[in-house]
């Protein structure tokens, strides 16, 4: 219950449609039992009062209509309120979930897999919808209607009274614990093969190709198929279980009916109760069942619900890492970067940075040059706190960063990292992310002088991009990405690899934008190779996380034993 | 459950006509065995609805997958990944309710009502009446309704398609969207989403309760009309109805007991009527998927021979659907065995079209495409992807060790074969700072290594494939300097007595080619060797 307890609090938004739900349903069973015993009351007591005798009709024959409409009524009414109730609910849960996510570091959420959050998502919380629907709200109602029938019994006969409680715990509570007991491992396991299904599938589907080729397709296929297995065995299992909580239930109704017959038959006989009132009590009883009918089926799924509830739990639960202070600092120097002493590292095996020290002032165009795993991109996840170091200081503007709130220090910086990540829709739709009021012609403008214009059909701004740009060659993204990161106003631009992909004419043309858009620009630029060399102020030379050599490229050019002169000479 | 009914009213009218507790014993005895049969029957019949529907879906998806086999890369390139898995995952479980509930429930709804009324014409023809009128205006009332709701539904399954988009999109981006100060704002755009998606379920929701409300307004009335039918005729008001005589009070109860049972299976049938239609919208779109052509070139049966492969492009063109530009127009390239060919262009070009054709992920618009001078449409496909090789620019791992992700290339590789192709791809570089090795786990995005290590590992597979046609698709794309240049000399041994084709914009990787071809507006330009520095 621990567990489900945040979901039930964020309820009290919607409390209204969720008390108005549960009334409803409160209402329709107690018309539904007064329809069945009225009728039998009306029956019995008609044939034995015979021809002869006046007997007043008018009345219970309005009652019997009258319940007949109002339970018709209720139930429309009862799972319209309901479902409305749980659709707000799941509506909210999700921007909930989404704003607990928010904050965590990616490298946190990019550990859970992007599939997997996505099942978290839609299923999961989906899944929540047992919750209110099926658990609380009958269970509630249950409680009401068999207090309310048992005290109306209890005013005919404390034995029956007694019996029918019985029936109603059998019903209510073992057969439902039972259910519960069977389905709970199951349930979880349902949810847990369904989220191994959906992961599978979406690897099958981006990853075809070099499926395909390399042959492994026949092997994720019969992943697939195992997860599919795994999935509708435990649907089987849980078909299973929820048959023979269903005929339990059969049994129980049964059983209890007989039950009261016989008490109430040597009730009669002993003269403490009227024949007539048996009839109607048993009717009575029979439609009180309906308020316990369908617990045990709920119960069954609560396990599900449960797993579901965890796994939501282990993005949601955590503390987002007080990264920022609520109240920053301003920046005194904007452009400037420093780092001093910089160490740090992933995990506890490979050292990504070692003792990286340099110095940025502001408008200064940097190239950093290294191999792959030189340890440059982590400079930029650094710089946007992805990552925090392990020792030294890193400053921004001026000031530690970690002094900025993350609105200051997010608006330091204008990132274009690596893999790019666009999003479906328009051209015009992604590059506003980097500047909401950049005009149509500022943007056409980036795009002819990124030579991106004759790749969209003539449809300009309003080309589909597809699914994180699928449309779009891999140049095509990057540059796409790069006018984005461009558009947005900032004191320093951070690029992971922008020419990458490019043909050398290009590539030329790009430079030359990146390192003119804003003259005022700090540029940091990570790239591999030193055709660019030529374009920039100063360089920082990285291998295996250390600095090999910076400073001034004109100087460094001057200086035939550089590294710089003998890369730039190969 | 008539055996119950009766003898349950027998009991009743005959206690409150002031029978002996001992006249009733067999009569307890048949109501319990009744009670017993009744719950048996109903665990057999609900477990073979499950059984049944747990076959339907298993078969319907592996057919799914079969189909977009078929469809292939190119296909699965052009739809979103979220409304894919959705329509493989939720849209193929919509259709348990049909098959678990709603058919067999369709089946107790015609015989059930029938049975009971046989037991009560005999009994009352009034009352048979009562019945016999009200229980067509159900189906009836619910196909009216049912109409408006699978449109309703229908809608409500492409709101939950796009929501599942929108939901990918924005969790494969959220690093993106922090950094451009936007993950905040779209809590809101989220919340507009599952809004709008809420109103949709809504719209479906209240025509299927709807429908449910006629069936349950119906049974009510009818019910409270046989009562006050049966009550009148007691106090003689009424005297038509029963055969002969007054109704005794043992047909009264019997009736009155059986009257919700006559109903229960139609009302069930409406609550499982929105199942009918969720599965019918589902169905609609899985039969779309089902019938989409299939673009993807269908191999044929020819067999390639082993041994080296010639490739020969004649006048070849390709449009994309639903796009006007040609990527390519009329392209004529002979690529001879063991040649190694070059072809650059500027990005967008249709390099990359060009290997999709040649992998047969997409279907030719014009031209033709001869593997050994025989057209490649009648090649048998999987023999001929198992001649190729292929590294491309964006890798996909998948969930598994390095060890696995190496070893599709070829499963009985051994572990010298293994370390011989990381050495050869310079895996070996970052192998021993992995904390297992070959055995550790890389992720779905290959989390915890760079683009350049994938793109490494990559090669590595293709190193162990051992194919006779490599594809290098800007293979040193992601790789620095010095490693492009091992790497290009580990290519260069790798391409010995094999074709080669390699898309590039580098210059350093077209010197290991014997040509060098360039594509321009959708055709190839020999580069001449001059200009090749």
């Amino acid at each position: 219950m621990k567990l489900l307890w945040p979901y039930i609090r964020q309820m009290r938004a919607h409390i209204g449609w969720v008390v108005l739900g549960s009334l409803l349903g409160l209402l329709t069973l107690l018309a539904s039992i007064g329809l069945l015993t009225l009728s039998g009351w009306f029956i019995t007591a008609t044939s034995l009062a015979g021809v002869a005798v006046s007997f007043n009709f008018f009345t219970p024959g309005a009652g019997v209509r009258g319940f007949a409409i109002l339970r018709t009524l209720g139930r429309y009414g009862e799972r319209l309120a309901t479902h409305e109730a749980t659709f707000r609910l799941i509506a909210r849960l999700r921007t909930w979930f989404y704003q607990r996510m928010e904050p965590l570091r990616p490298a946190r959420l990019n550990a859970i897999g992007s599939a997997e959050l996505l099942n978290r998502l839609i299923a999961d919380i989906g899944a929540l919808d047992n919750l209110y629907l099926r658990i609380l709200s009958p269970t509630l109602i249950a409680l009401c209607v068999v207090a309310l029938v048992c005290g109306f019994l209890y005013l005919y006969s404390g034995s029956l009274a007694l019996i029918a409680l019985c029936g109603y715990l059998a019903a209510g509570l073992l057969v439902p614990l039972l259910g519960y007991w069977l389905g709970s491992e199951k349930g979880a396991e349902q949810a847990r093969t369904q989220a191994r299904l959906r992961t599978r599938m979406v690897t099958l589907i981006q990853g075809m190709a070099d499926l395909r080729i390399y042959g492994g397709m026949a092997r994720a296929q019969a992943q697939i198929d195992q997860a599919q297995h795994a999935f509708l065995d435990t649907q089987a299992q849980m078909g299973r279980v929820s048959a023979l909580v269903n005929s339990l239930m059969l049994l129980v109704v049964g059983g209890t009916l007989v039950a009261v017959l016989v008490e109430g038959v040597s009730l009669v006989q002993a003269q403490q109760l009227q024949a007539i009132e048996l009839a109607f009590l048993l009717f009575c009883v029979l439609a009180s069942f309906e308020a316990v009918i369908s617990l045990p089926l709920a119960y069954q799924y609560l396990g599900k619900t449960r797993e579901s509830a965890a796994r939501l739990a282990v993005v949601a639960e955590k503390e987002a890492e007080r990264l920022f202070p609520e109240q920053g600092a301003e920046p005194i120097r904007p452009g400037t970067i420093r780092f001093e002493a910089v160490e740090f590292a992933y995990g506890r095996h490979s050292r990504a940075l070692d003792n990286v020290s340099f110095n940025i002032e502001p408008g200064e165009k940097v190239l950093v040059l290294g191999h792959s795993g030189s340890g440059k991109s982590s400079l930029i996840n650094l710089l946007v706190r992805f990552w925090d170091p392990d020792s030294g200081s890193i400053e921004l503007g001026g000031r530690p960063i970690a002094s900025y709130n993350e609105e200051v220090l997010r608006g330091q910086v204008s990132v274009m990292g690596q893999p790019v990540q666009l999003f479906a829709g328009t051209i015009r739709d992604n590059l506003k992310i980097g500047r909401d009021s950049a005009s149509d012609e500022e943007m056409l403008d980036l795009l002819e002088r990124l030579r991106l214009t004759q790749a969209l059909d003539g449809q300009g701004l309003d080309y589909q991009v597809g699914e994180a740009g699928s449309r779009l060659s891999g140049g095509q993204r990057k540059r796409l990405a790069l006018a984005r990161a461009l558009l947005r106003e900032a004191p320093i631009l951070l690029l992971d690899e922008p020419t990458e992909g490019l043909d050398p004419q290009t590539e030329q043309a790009v430079l030359e934008l990146i390192l003119h858009y804003r003259a005022d620009q700090t540029v940091l630029l990570i790239s591999h190779h030193a055709a660019a060399l030529a374009y920039f102020d100063s360089t920082i030379l990285m291998d295996r996380g250390q600095v090999l050599e910076q400073g001034s490229i004109k100087r460094l050019l001057e200086d035939p034993g550089s590294r710089i002169s003998q890369l730039k000479s190969l | 459950m008539v055996l119950q009914a009766g003898q349950l009213a027998g009991v009743i009218s005959g206690i409150v006509s002031g029978g002996e507790m001992s006249q009733y014993r067999s009569a307890f005895a048949l109501l319990l065995l009744a009670i017993l049969l009744r719950a048996a029957l109903g665990y057999l019949r609900e477990w073979s609805g499950v059984r049944a529907s747990l076959g339907v879906r298993r078969r319907m998806r592996t057919e799914l997958l079969a189909k977009l086999d078929r469809l292939g890369p190119g296909y699965c390139h052009s739809r979103q990944t979220g409304d894919l898995s959705t329509l493989l995952l939720e849209q193929v479980e919509a259709l348990d309710g049909y098959f678990s509930r709603y058919l067999p429930q369709m089946w107790l709804s015609v015989t059930l009502p029938l049975l009971i009324l046989l037991f009560i014409l005999p009994l009352n023809w009034a009352v048979a009446l009562i019945f016999l009128l009200t229980a067509p205006l159900v189906p009836l009332f619910m196909a009216l309704v049912g109409m408006k709701a699978a449109a309703a539904n229908r809608r409500n399954f492409q709101a939950l398609a796009n929501i599942s988009a929108y939901f990918l999109d924005l969790v494969q981006g959220v690093a993106t969207l922090k950094l451009f100060q936007r993950s905040r704002g779209e809590a809101r755009v989220l919340g507009q989403v599952s809004e709008a998606f809420r109103l949709r379920t809504m719209e479906v929701l209240r025509l299927a309760f709807l429908s449910s409300a006629v069936l349950e307004f119906f049974a009510s009335v009818s019910i409270a009309l046989t009562a006050v039918y049966l009550g009148f005729s007691f106090l003689g008001e009424l005297s038509f109805g029963a055969w002969q005589g007054p109704i005794t009070l043992y047909q009264a109860l019997f009736i009155l007991l059986l009257a919700p049972e006559f109903y229960l299976p139609l009302r069930e049938l409406g609550t499982h009527y929105h199942a009918k239609q969720e599965a019918m919208a589902a169905s609609e779109r899985l039969k779309a998927l089902l019938d989409e052509t299939e673009h993807a070139v269908k191999g044929g049966d020819l067999v390639l021979e082993p041994g080296p492969v010639e490739i020969e492009f004649r006048d070849l063109g390709l449009t994309y659907p639903g796009r006007e530009q040609p990527v390519l127009k009329g392209l004529n390239l002979r690529l001879a065995a063991g040649e190694r060919v070059a072809i650059r262009g500027p990005s967008g070009a249709g390099k990359s079209s060009l290997m999709n054709l040649l992998l047969g992920f997409y279907p030719l618009n014009k031209g033709e495409l001869l593997v050994n001078r025989r057209p490649l449409a009648q090649l048998e496909r999987d023999g001929w992807l198992q001649a190729i090789a292929w590294v491309s620019q964006q890798t996909t791992l998948f969930a598994g060790t390095l060890r696995d992700n190496l070893t599709l290339a070829r499963a009985d590789a051994s572990d010298e074969e293994l370390m011989q192709a990381c050495v050869d791809a310079h895996v070996v570089e970052f192998l021993d700072r992995l904390p297992a090795g070959l055995d550790t786990e890389v992720g779905e995005t290959g989390h915890g290594l760079s683009g350049g290590q994938i793109q490494r590992i990559a090669l590595a597979r293709a190193f162990l494939k051992d194919a006779p046609l490599l594809l290098l698709d800007e293979p040193t794309a992601n790789l620095d300097a010095q490693s492009e240049s091992l790497v290009l000399d580990a290519l260069a041994r790798l391409s010995q007595g094999r074709t080669v084709l390699i898309l590039t914009h580098r210059e350093a990787a077209q010197l290991n080619a014997d040509r060098v071809l360039e594509l321009v507006d959708g055709d190839l330009v020999a580069v001449e060797s001059g200009r090749v520095s």
